[in-house]
């Protein structure tokens, strides 16, 4: 499997990279969405991608949305990881193509258990 | 904090006496961490004089605390995915299905912690049965723990709460925000009740289960205690009803009473013959 980590923070990449990697998913990285979108129409193909909402040049929603809208690999999950909690935002973000959602603070167990849910790990 | 091996010997077998929960000595650190509050408040300063307090003062709400704040109260929304869908796609229907003269479903989270549990199965009801909105369907939690008890009756969890096992499209429909708390809402709440009972004593008075959830309990009981909960537990059930066991659970010992059967990567339980 293998997960495409998108988020502006150095340090939360290499800390989810840590967490996933032990899971059992190898995993590329972007800093924003425009990067993740670009690596999305070149050949790199993931089976799951952990979006980061708030980032520089395009937001974590924007990319979601247009990859959705332009049919990029369909069948990958995308999972947006934000302190944001409002109904309102969560429900944008599940309209928009997000499969599910992760609030911060996490603990390593409650994305694992997320992973379950979306059929990416045992 | 930290005492002898007599200490920890004293206090495994007060626990066990109290609630058949056996502390085994790999994990003596636990009494420390979980103990650490209570021994506070008793005003003892560590957990050996805290030892000798209870040693000397037989009081039993005491004795009952320490018992009741040893429990493991991990739990989860959900916990066991594989689990629900076995409750969604073959349990519920063929119970809908045998209950449909009387319209009535009494579901039992046994050993159900703070709640997370029988919330859920409130949760798995109005999503995908939504013909049972007519139905009496009552879904009990019990526990050993009062504190525990209590805080399933509020019904509020906490962003970590609410992280672990709960989908986003439930996490936006079911709970409430409030905060930073989510509070479940009126429906669910008025699905569940919650109430203390020590499933290694006299049950308090209950109604007859179509289903019962006992889940990742029954390995902290000796075998002896297993047996016990198994018979008590299908006193408590209706013929035809359903256990449900923790995935790495069995009823090994209790063939007798509880017929097994395989789904979708589960074992579950049927009542095999009359309570």
């Amino acid at each position: 499997m293998r997960a495409l980590i998108v988020d502006d923070s150095r340090f939360i990449r290499q800390y989810m990279r840590q967490l996933l990697e032990r899971i059992g998913l190898s995993c590329e990285e972007a800093t924003d969405g425009r990067g993740a979108l670009q690596m999305l129409r070149g050949s790199a193909a993931f089976d799951f991608m952990l979006l980061d909402v708030n980032m520089p040049q395009m937001s974590g929603l924007e990319c979601v949305k247009t990859l959705r809208d332009a049919g990029l690999h369909p069948p990958m999950k995308v999972m947006m990881v934000t302190t944001e909690a409002d109904n309102s935002f969560i429900c944008r973000a599940l309209e928009y193509g997000a499969d599910e959602f992760l609030m911060k603070p996490f603990t390593p167990e409650s994305l694992r258990e997320k992973l379950v849910m979306l059929g990416l790990a045992a | 904090m930290g005492c002898s091996d007599s200490d920890y010997d004293y206090l495994r077998q007060l626990v066990l006496s109290r609630s058949a929960n056996l502390i085994d000595p790999s994990r003596n650190a636990l009494f420390e961490t979980k103990l650490k509050p209570l021994a506070k408040m008793a005003g003892a300063s560590n957990l050996e004089e805290f030892v000798s307090l209870l040693r000397i003062d037989q009081a039993p709400h005491l004795h009952r605390a320490v018992a009741e704040a040893m429990t493991i109260n991990e739990t989860s929304f959900f916990r066991d995915g594989k689990l629900f869908n076995v409750l969604r796609e073959t349990i519920f229907p063929r119970l809908i299905e045998a209950n449909s003269a009387a319209r009535k479903l009494q579901i039992w989270s046994a050993a159900g912690s703070t709640g997370q549990e029988a919330y859920s199965l409130a949760m798995l009801v109005c999503e995908h049965f939504p013909a049972l909105a007519n139905w009496d369907v009552k879904i009990v939690g019990t526990d050993i723990s009062r504190p525990v008890i209590e805080y399933a009756r509020r019904g509020r969890y906490r962003r970590m709460e609410v992280n672990r096992g709960l989908p986003a499209r439930m996490l936006v429909k079911y709970p409430e925000r409030d905060g930073e708390e989510w509070e479940v809402t009126p429906m669910l709440r008025s699905m569940c009740d919650f109430q203390c009972a020590n499933l290694c004593a006299p049950l308090p008075p209950l109604p007859v289960f179509d289903l019962v959830m006992l889940r990742n309990v029954l390995f902290y009981f000796t075998p002896e205690d297993r047996s016990s909960v198994f018979r008590g537990v299908h006193r408590q059930m209706a013929l035809g009803g359903y256990l449900v066991l923790g995935a790495s659970e069995q009823a090994e010992d209790s063939t007798k009473l509880f017929q097994a059967e395989f789904a979708k990567e589960c074992y579950f339980y049927r009542l095999s013959t009359e309570p």
